[in-house]
């Protein structure tokens, strides 16, 4: 039975729409090229499957066809929906051609995260591989996520505006700590000066 | 699902789970038994010297979110995310003072809605009871469900089971015992947890290169060692100010003020946030390590268990369940303890019964710590994946609180409508911030809203206000 990836959008009750091969990350969410937006959160979650009728860990050709990149994801690690062997290697590199393609992950798990990436097209593809690692299926079609930047003058005045709080807050805690234990330590010694002109009367 | 095993076998989960299960009661009914009136179930006899002082105050701070949000943070917005999570200990650094000022102007006070009746009118009390009570309850369903999600995680326990069994042991000690139950249990919680990040730090510091770590992230993520990064250059105050926020208005740490004795407060609050401070820059380090260790990280939530079990197999994952499993049941009880305070004292006393006996208190305190335990557990069960959306939906609405209850402490003349409106329109500004914004800067504009509100009002229409009305005759609950 062949392997049939999905875009793994099941959280958002979307997980049987197959989404393009190559578009740009918006917030996580893979959008197609006319709905371009910048992105400020540069951390994705790459996700990929196997279809249900998948049962024989012997036919080769195996591939995972589609991807997602979700950001949320219900956390249940024993949901394991297959019991074979195989584990998917999954490669990342800045040429769509994949020429000096660099090995991001080996293993059984269907959930990459990634994140920190640069400002550029980021290629991504996956395909599974035998434990002998002597097999393989063809490469998946390649994930293309744009990385940009939003200008850093909103992030910056949003930055001032925390600082000048926070600096307020905290010269307030201060000064007036400081103020409230003087006027203690006042109240005290008048306290003790009254004490002490009773006794001497 | 997409890791494809648990980190700790069944067994050895289950294991655990029973032996400090079984601890936590005992110990919990041990401490308990000091607990002879209210004063002691709700505020622990007033009594609490600077070691509990200090170890409760870390140990309700460490929260799940803590060990396993922090390497989180370290994964989406690198170094500078990391910084600015642990941040989150000037929460507790700047609370030291005003604990002392609290303890100072409140001596028999029990809750911060105590204060804000007393400081600024019963239209300010509500509107701060709503903004905190929906505070507690998400925080409080968060780390329940935080408690089922982990135990799945690590050992593969069922979610609902993990979860059952977390929420009803802590309900358990906390009924037994009220503050002085959850400040004993906090005080070991404590210390296994301290114990044990040193442990995990120390062998990871041992087998981890940092050379090979710095060259894998500058080469394959490099924006994780930005400093200007947007994102995370907005996240850092935001999440400062979201810290105070959370501490400044929150019953859990106004209660443990009026718990310590005369002199401790400022002591245990500070070293309790400079104790607090290096653990999450310990575990957004490991979480940051992953690359370099050839180590997938399916969801950055779990990267410390996924990490530690690699490294250090089962006795790593061991001790990561240990220190989690502490560090979600310090902030549950301390959760369902102040919760109950806030609502017996504020809504059922102040609102119901004024004369309500030391007895009767008891009998409605325990109540409440139940229904809000079953609350909890039944909004929990079905494991809706978007609490924790709905937890950062508190941001704007305690950044809001920030400057009320600062001004209150420390400002004669501070206007109570001035106040009202702080709150009401820091709270929808930084709603509608984190709707047509991102959550990441709610806070910031909820403060910023509250803190030129409550400044402004206060400078054109001062209101003057005597100190001694906040040590009200009838705060002190009669003994029957």
């Amino acid at each position: 039975m062949i392997l049939v990836g999905w875009f793994v959008l099941a959280v958002f009750g979307k997980a049987d729409e197959p989404l393009p091969d190559a578009g740009i990350i918006h917030m996580g969410h893979l959008v197609t090229e006319d709905q371009i937006e910048e992105q400020e959160n540069p951390y994705y979650v790459l996700s990929w499957t196997l279809s249900d009728g998948f049962e024989s860990a012997d036919a080769p050709g195996f591939w995972s066809q589609w991807w997602a990149a979700i950001t949320d994801w219900s956390l249940s690690p024993n949901e394991d929906t297959f019991d074979h062997d195989w584990q998917f290697q999954v490669q990342r590199d800045t040429d769509p051609a994949f020429a000096d393609a660099r090995n991001v992950y080996l293993g059984a798990d269907t959930t990459s995260y990634i994140s920190g990436m640069d400002e550029q097209t980021h290629y991504f593809r996956v395909r599974t591989v035998s434990p002998d690692l002597e097999r393989y299926s063809d490469w998946s079609p390649s994930l293309a996520l744009v990385v940009s930047y939003p200008s850093q003058t909103r992030a910056f005045a949003l930055f001032g505006v925390g600082a000048i709080v926070t600096i307020a807050t905290i010269a307030m805690i201060l000064i007036g700590s400081a103020r409230t234990r003087r006027e203690a330590e006042l109240d005290e010694k008048k306290d003790q000066n009254r004490d002490g002109e009773a006794r001497n009367s | 699902m997409d890791h494809r095993s648990a980190v700790l076998p069944a067994e050895y989960g289950w294991i655990l789970l029973a032996i400090f299960s079984v601890l936590w009661v005992i110990l919990g009914w041990l401490w308990g038994r000091k607990a002879k009136n209210m004063d002691g179930f709700m505020v622990a006899g007033r009594n609490v010297g600077l070691a509990l002082g200090m170890a409760t105050a870390m140990a309700t701070w460490v929260t799940s979110n803590t060990t396993m949000v922090a390497p989180e943070f370290a994964l989406r917005f690198g170094v500078i995310g990391m910084i600015a999570y642990s941040s989150a200990a000037l929460g507790l650094v700047f609370f030291a003072p005003m604990a002392t000022r609290i303890r100072q102007l409140m001596p028999q006070g029990y809750t911060a809605g105590d204060f804000i009746r007393l400081r600024y009118g019963k239209i300010a009390w509500v509107l701060f009871l709503i903004i905190s009570l929906f505070y507690c309850l998400t925080w409080l369903i968060s780390m329940t469900m935080a408690g089922g999600l982990f135990l799945n995680a690590i050992a593969g326990i069922p979610y609902q089971h993990g979860m059952t069994i977390i929420l009803t042991v802590c309900v358990i000690y906390t009924i037994f015992g009220g503050l002085y139950a959850v400040i004993g249990t906090d005080y070991i919680q404590s210390l296994i947890i301290l114990i044990g990040v040193v442990v995990l730090g120390f062998i990871v510091f041992h087998r981890v290169d940092f050379d090979a770590t710095y060259n894998e992230l500058a080469e394959f993520q490099p924006a994780l060692l930005m400093l200007i990064a947007p994102a995370a250059v907005m996240v850092f105050f935001n999440n400062l100010l979201f810290g105070f926020g959370e501490i400044f208005h929150n019953n859990v740490w106004w209660s443990r003020a009026f718990a310590m004795r005369k002199g401790v407060p400022g002591k245990a609050f500070l070293f309790g946030g400079l104790f607090w401070l290096p653990i999450p820059v310990a575990v957004g380090f490991i979480a940051l390590s992953a690359g370099s260790l050839d180590i997938n990280i399916p969801d950055p939530n779990q990267a410390g268990p996924i990490i530690a079990a690699e490294l250090l197999g089962v006795g790593g994952a061991i001790v990561v369940f240990i220190v989690i499993f502490c560090s979600i049941a310090s902030s549950i009880d301390s959760l369902l303890a102040a919760t109950s305070d806030l609502i017996t004292e504020d809504v059922y006393r102040k609102g119901f019964r004024s004369k309500a006996t030391d007895s009767q208190l008891r009998r409605a305190s325990v109540s409440i710590i139940l229904l809000l335990g079953l609350f909890a557990w039944f909004i929990a069960l079905p494991n809706v994946g978007t609490l924790a959306t709905t937890l950062f939906y508190a941001g704007p609405l305690v950044g809001s609180a920030i400057w009320p209850v600062v001004a209150g402490l420390y400002w004669r003349q501070t206007n109570p409508r001035a106040v009202i409106a702080a709150m009401v329109l820091g709270s929808l500004i930084g709603l509608l911030a984190y709707e047509f914004w991102a959550w990441y800067v709610a806070s910031v504009v909820g403060a910023a809203i509250s803190m030129v509100i409550t400044v402004v009002g206060t400078w054109l229409f001062p209101r003057d206000f005597n100190w001694s009305d906040l040590a009200e005759p009838d705060l002190a609950i009669k003994e029957k």
